[in-house]
């Protein structure tokens, strides 16, 4: 990239183990690094936005998923409309995933279609721009482990590109059982960022947030406080705590996040920026 | 009962309504193609036939790839666009823990034509870290999670043979195809259902852009699977006959496998084309339903203004559109009486999907690679098995082939989550 990108940061939602909200998260953080230890739980989230009936059919992630949209968007103080979204996801629905699979050994192999239209991966962006009524572009990315880096990357390119503003929504659940012996996640964790291009007028912004490719990582990521270290870890959509962290960090911060095997999102935050 | 299927009894009130005089409203932003982003090759695998030789063969003699359903374990009454080629293919030892069906008809699809030793060349020009990888999924490899559930142990344990971390995640086919060919830049997988791989585009034209790269290698790929088998088959949306797109006797799909792949570069540092740009992209959201397309296609319509509006073309300016055309009753209703309303008489347009079924999370650049073919050869696929048109339907449509120079084609794609993307390739000097 020959260039550095910049956006503004409008808008963050976060739920997950002992938080149902950003604020929540921040007095987290601070409790962790002060070695409070703490068995902490996700209470389920109950997105008002989408009608109850709907919600109750709904899976844990897409719930998940559109309350932190839904925080995002009402800090931003934007209409639905007017944002775009990428949602990314690095393990998808494995509750689901075991369902059919389970289902496809039987001799009937007899899915509900519920559940099999919430399997999709863009099952949360489809909520979600259904329950706020956005007719905008609507991703679903899975990138495995580098799902966080490559929807920071898209998002900011789009939000740069289109003039206009997205949100990024990132979520993993708790992996089921079953599928623990390979992808050992067991926390849920969901966070959601809405930016806006330098030039969108708003008015005020969180921080402000400037990016460049690159194909060497430079800088080590700093070790999260307590328990966020193992959900950093084990959950790929929890890549993203850094840089929720560095919103407290009054110093700008940069942060790396991997996209590819040889390629990196570079990200400098300076948090608190008042426009 | 679910009320999915609540919603497709709900519908018979459409077929009463004209839907002309609905709009989405005007299209308040245009989006600018800085870069003049060119096609270099492209290659297909489908049931129509394995790579572009086989499959223009196909398309000339307008010999489906559909046959009866023998999938399997699967005893659904239907058609299936399978690629029988896939029952010869050997995993290699070294790659075996990549298996799974979805990655062999990636593998097999790549190994088709010239398509690697054109990459081989871009990968000494510009190098394997500056080179993107969009791809395109709706199971990636969810065929392999089927298969390890039959082995599951009493402990619920899986073999060892199945604990393939880098094969079970919806990642899956990014993964694979960045392994395979040693690609090492940019890598993501775009699971938006049924218009996945049509989205692949818009975000390496995105890539290509921004100057993070300076090749993108774009694909789909999707393979058949009971889960959407018997998927598709509890939304009732299965056909026991060969697909009709836009037939008054159309009364479901056909699900097919494919697999496609593009590479794209910016114009000024491509060394070779293959004489296509890629001219515009549209991509929005009905804001409707999960599993049914918006009454008047509200969300589809923006999509393809959106495309019009980027390439800076006309509707008249359009020479053919690879419709989505499924054979559902819904889906070709709504897309036949917005594209019979927004382009004229002159305008071609033709599902393909008589040929191969639908490919899901391939069909987005499958369709899009015929639409450029004809672009290339001149042969424009007709309707293949459309005997007669829905009177309901506002379009005109053709079960032949037509043969004419074209100079602009557009690919629609929508999918569940009302996810719609829709695509302008034009011919390379003719593009405004």
């Amino acid at each position: 990239m020959k260039n550095r990108y910049g956006c503004n940061l409008i808008g963050v939602g976060a739920w997950g183990p002992g938080f149902n909200n950003s604020l929540e998260l921040k007095n987290q953080l601070n409790n962790q690094s002060q070695n409070i230890d703490e068995e902490l739980v996700a209470l389920p989230p109950k997105p008002e936005i989408i009608p109850a009936n709907e919600r109750r059919r709904s899976p844990l992630a897409v719930r998940a998923a559109v309350e932190v949209s839904w925080q995002a968007l009402q800090q931003s103080g934007l209409d639905s409309s007017e944002v775009a979204c990428v949602f990314g996801s690095g393990l998808g629905d494995t509750e689901i995933t075991d369902y059919m699979c389970r289902v496809l050994t039987t001799s009937e192999k007899q899915l509900s279609p519920t559940k099999f239209h919430n399997s999709v991966h863009n099952a949360a962006a489809g909520y979600w721009t259904i329950s706020s009524g956005c007719m905008k572009s609507a991703n679903s990315i899975a990138a495995y482990q580098d799902t966080v880096g490559i929807c920071l990357l898209e998002a900011m390119i789009q939000s740069v590109q289109h003039n206009e503003p997205v949100l990024i929504t990132l979520f993993d659940m708790a992996v089921q059982e079953t599928w623990r012996q390979i992808f050992p996640c067991e926390q849920s964790f969901a966070a959601a960022l809405l930016i806006c291009p330098e030039s969108y007028a708003v008015k005020s912004s969180l921080a402000k947030l400037s990016f460049s490719a690159a194909t060497k990582n430079i800088t080590e990521a700093s070790a999260l406080p307590g328990f966020f270290q193992s959900l950093y870890q084990q959950n790929p959509a929890a890549k993203i705590l850094p840089l929720l962290q560095a919103l407290m960090n009054p110093q700008t911060s940069c942060l790396e996040f991997s996209t590819g095997a040889s390629s990196f999102i570079s990200v400098e935050l300076q948090a608190g920026a008042v426009i | 009962m679910s009320y999915v299927l609540l919603d497709y009894f709900d519908l018979n009130w459409l077929y009463f309504r004209p839907l002309f005089s609905v709009s989405a409203g005007p299209v308040k932003e245009t989006i600018l193609l800085k870069e003049r982003i060119v096609v270099v090759t492209y290659e297909a695998t489908c049931a129509a036939g394995v790579g572009m030789d086989a499959i223009r063969q196909a398309i000339v003699q307008q010999k489906t790839g559909l046959r009866k359903n023998d999938f399997p374990g699967c005893d659904l009454p239907t058609w299936i666009g399978r690629v029988q080629a896939l029952d010869d293919y050997q995993w290699p030892t070294l790659r075996s823990q990549w298996k799974s069906r979805n990655n062999a008809l990636i593998d097999l699809a790549l190994q088709q034509g010239t398509f690697l030793s054109s990459l081989d060349a871009i990968k000494k020009q510009v190098g394997i870290e500056r080179i993107g990888l969009v791809m395109g999924s709706s199971t990636s490899s969810i065929d392999r999670s089927e298969e390890a559930y039959h082995f599951l142990d009493q402990d619920e344990k899986f073999p060892a043979e199945f604990l393939q971390e880098d094969v079970l995640n919806p990642h899956a086919p990014g993964l694979f195809v960045a392994a395979r060919l040693g690609l090492t830049g940019p890598c993501m997988t775009i699971n938006t259902a049924c218009s996945s791989s049509a989205k692949v585009f818009a975000t390496a034209a995105r890539w290509l852009n921004a100057g993070i790269v300076d090749a993108v290698l774009v694909g789909g790929a999707d393979t058949l699977c009971l889960s959407v088998l018997y998927g598709f088959h509890s939304l009732q949306l299965v056909s026991e006959k060969q697909c009709q797109p836009f037939d008054i006797a159309r009364d479901g799909i056909n699900l097919g496998e494919a697999a496609g792949f593009a590479i794209l570069m910016r114009a000024e540092n491509a060394l070779t084309h293959c004489g296509i740009e890629l001219n515009g992209y549209g991509e929005s959201s009905d804001a409707h339903h999960m599993s049914h397309p918006h009454p008047q296609g509200s969300g589809a319509r923006l999509a393809v203004e959106q495309a019009l509006n980027q390439s800076g073309l006309n509707p008249s300016d359009i020479d053919y559109i690879n419709l989505h055309g499924t054979a559902s009753q819904a889906n070709d209703h709504i897309e036949g009486n917005l594209v019979g309303n927004i382009f004229p008489a002159t305008t071609r347009m033709s599902s393909t999907k008589g040929w191969t079924g639908h490919t899901l999370g391939a069909a987005g650049i499958l369709e899009s690679i015929f639409a450029m073919d004809s672009l290339l050869t001149g042969e424009i696929p007709g309707n293949v098995n459309l005997k007669n048109i829905d009177p309901e339907i506002d379009i005109q449509l053709s079960e032949k082939n037509s043969q004419a120079r074209l100079h602009h084609v557009m690919s629609n794609s929508f999918g569940f989550g009302g996810n719609n993307a829709c695509l302008i390739f034009s011919r390379l000097q003719e593009a405004s």
